[in-house]
């Protein structure tokens, strides 16, 4: 036995009284099925039920709207992220967010029932100039209920969106599809109870408020988010938000010292030709979105209005190799009038980096 | 003894403690393992050997604990949870946290997507291949996510300092 799985089995100690409760349960649970009386109508009932699921799938789903088709399913990843904070600090672009205030956040996460961000991982003091966070994007993006209240988000926000016009912050996800969000008379409660912290006394200081009101039951693709750092006397509080806007999820940091990045390498202008096609072309994206346009333009991106979505849907594309210098990039999203969308790359003989092909 | 008497003694307690390390709940926990003896004893026809009764029945665990965690039930526990939370004193929280072993606090600080490889790889001592396969992962995902959980709690795994997992 290796010794963190004693240092579990420690944790969890003695666990007899619950070993005794499920056998109790189990043969409670197998005993009441066997003495119930035999019934024709439920024998009929449950016969026809697999009969009558079946006429429903083959006449309400053609094949084409199958959503089982959901791309990899694996989350692009270890160095799918951002440069943002990085890219931003030295375009001094970070102004609006008060660094002293972000360096005394408390240690502990969890504050009021509010996750915070944890202070020795993320303050500006503890960074070198090149940090930045590494960002989780989602498959299934618009399948599954992929953040849960309490994870910490970067949204796209500098875009035509409702939400705050800040470069850099970071959200909190209040409430997911499913919950009822009700904000009246500057009171927000989810699911009918009301959210009170520190967070939100805070705002009350700084003259921040929530935006509008209203009553709605989030539908499936819809989060509630909480601006971690607004500024003062605004009303970014709080947005309702689709999920095709959130970037991902926060799930740690990177450095310039201790992380392989080709984010970083593109911000510290050490752009090498060691990476895949596949990672200029997040790069490619991630310059057209938020970055320096450092790379050549590219017409197919100018022409397409879903560069974002773009780069949040990676879990829907595949990518195949067509030969030693040309990749081809294809979004697969298995619905009915979902484009696909087609990319090729090649390799530039003479760098060796990936190009977006026209 | 019985065959399921026999059966239930010797899986049991691995069981639980596999379905409490992903939700974190007793009582949860003695439900999902509940339903994957009842499940196991209608439908042990099915079981086809191809793995051992124990992987079996641990696949089942984990499969059950993740639908839970997913269920409305939880969610609004979490939110009851979240809403209680708000209302104790500062002195009680102290005093629960002081309570709380450090490992435990810390572990499910982790979300479950390191969580789970953590505990499938150290608890149940899956190999990363098993586990990329039981997760649909990558191995090279399933690396990265140890090591993120391992780095999270490196405090209890002081003298082993963070592999690679190669």
């Amino acid at each position: 036995m290796n010794d963190f799985k004693r240092k579990l089995d420690n944790m969890m100690g003695d666990t007899t009284e619950q070993e005794r409760r499920i056998k109790q349960k189990v043969y409670e649970n197998l005993q009441s099925k066997r003495t119930r009386q035999f019934s024709w109508q439920a024998l009929l009932v449950t016969a026809a039920l697999p009969v009558v699921a079946l006429l429903l799938v083959f006449n309400v789903m053609s094949n084409d709207q199958l959503s089982s088709d959901v791309g990899p399913g694996t989350p692009y990843d270890p160095l799918d992220d951002l440069a943002l904070i990085s890219a931003l600090q030295k375009k001094d672009q970070l102004s609006t967010v008060d660094y002293e205030e972000f360096a005394e956040l408390p240690q502990v996460e969890t504050v009021d029932g509010q996750l915070f961000i944890d202070n020795k991982e993320f303050a500006v003091q503890w960074s070198t100039d090149t940090f930045h966070t590494v960002i989780e994007r989602k498959a299934d993006l618009y399948d599954a209920i992929v953040y849960e209240p309490g994870d910490i988000v970067r949204t796209l926000t500098n875009t035509s969106s409702h939400l705050p016009t800040y470069a850099s912050v970071y959200y909190e996800v209040l409430a997911v599809p499913g919950d009822r969000v009700v904000l009246k008379d500057g009171k927000l409660t989810v699911n009918g109870n009301k959210l009170s912290s520190e967070l939100t006394e805070k705002y009350q200081k700084q003259n921040v408020r929530i935006a509008g009101g209203y009553d709605q039951l989030l539908n499936a693709r819809e989060y509630l988010l909480l601006n971690h750092f607004p500024a003062n006397d605004t009303v970014q509080g709080a947005a309702i938000t689709p999920v095709h806007k959130i970037f991902g999820e926060v799930v740690a940091t990177a450095t310039e010292e201790g992380t392989d990045s080709i984010y970083i390498d593109y911000v510290t202008d050490q752009l090498g030709s060691d990476y895949t096609a596949e990672e200029y072309f997040d790069l490619y994206l991630y310059d057209q979105l938020v970055g320096d346009n450092k790379l050549p333009a590219s017409e197919k991106f100018a022409q397409s209005s879903r560069v974002g979505e773009l780069f949040l849907e990676s879990a829907y594309r595949r990518v195949t190799e067509l030969s030693d210098s040309q990749v081809e990039i294809r979004y697969r999203y298995g619905r009915e009038g979902v484009a696909e969308h087609v990319f090729t790359m090649g390799r530039d003989a003479s760098s060796g980096q990936w190009i977006v092909e026209e | 003894m019985n065959e399921m008497d026999q059966l239930m003694n010797e899986h049991s307690s691995y069981l639980v403690r596999i379905a409490y390390l992903y939700v974190k709940d007793w009582s949860a926990a003695e439900d999902v393992v509940q339903e994957v003896f009842i499940t196991y004893f209608r439908k042990s026809d099915q079981f086809r050997n191809e793995a051992s009764l124990k992987t079996y029945l641990t696949k089942m665990t984990a499969n059950r604990a993740k639908d839970y965690l997913r269920s409305w039930k939880h969610k609004k526990d979490v939110v009851f949870e979240t809403i209680f939370a708000t209302s104790k004193s500062t002195e009680q929280q102290l005093l629960e946290e002081e309570q709380l072993a450090s490992l435990e606090t810390n572990l499910f600080k982790l979300p479950l997507k390191y969580r789970e490889p953590l505990l499938l790889y150290y608890y149940d001592e899956q190999s990363i291949a098993e586990i990329a396969e039981f997760l649909q992962l990558n191995e090279n995902t399933v690396k990265t996510r140890l090591r993120r959980a391992k780095l999270q709690l490196k405090e209890f795994f002081a003298q082993e300092g963070v592999e690679d997992y190669e």
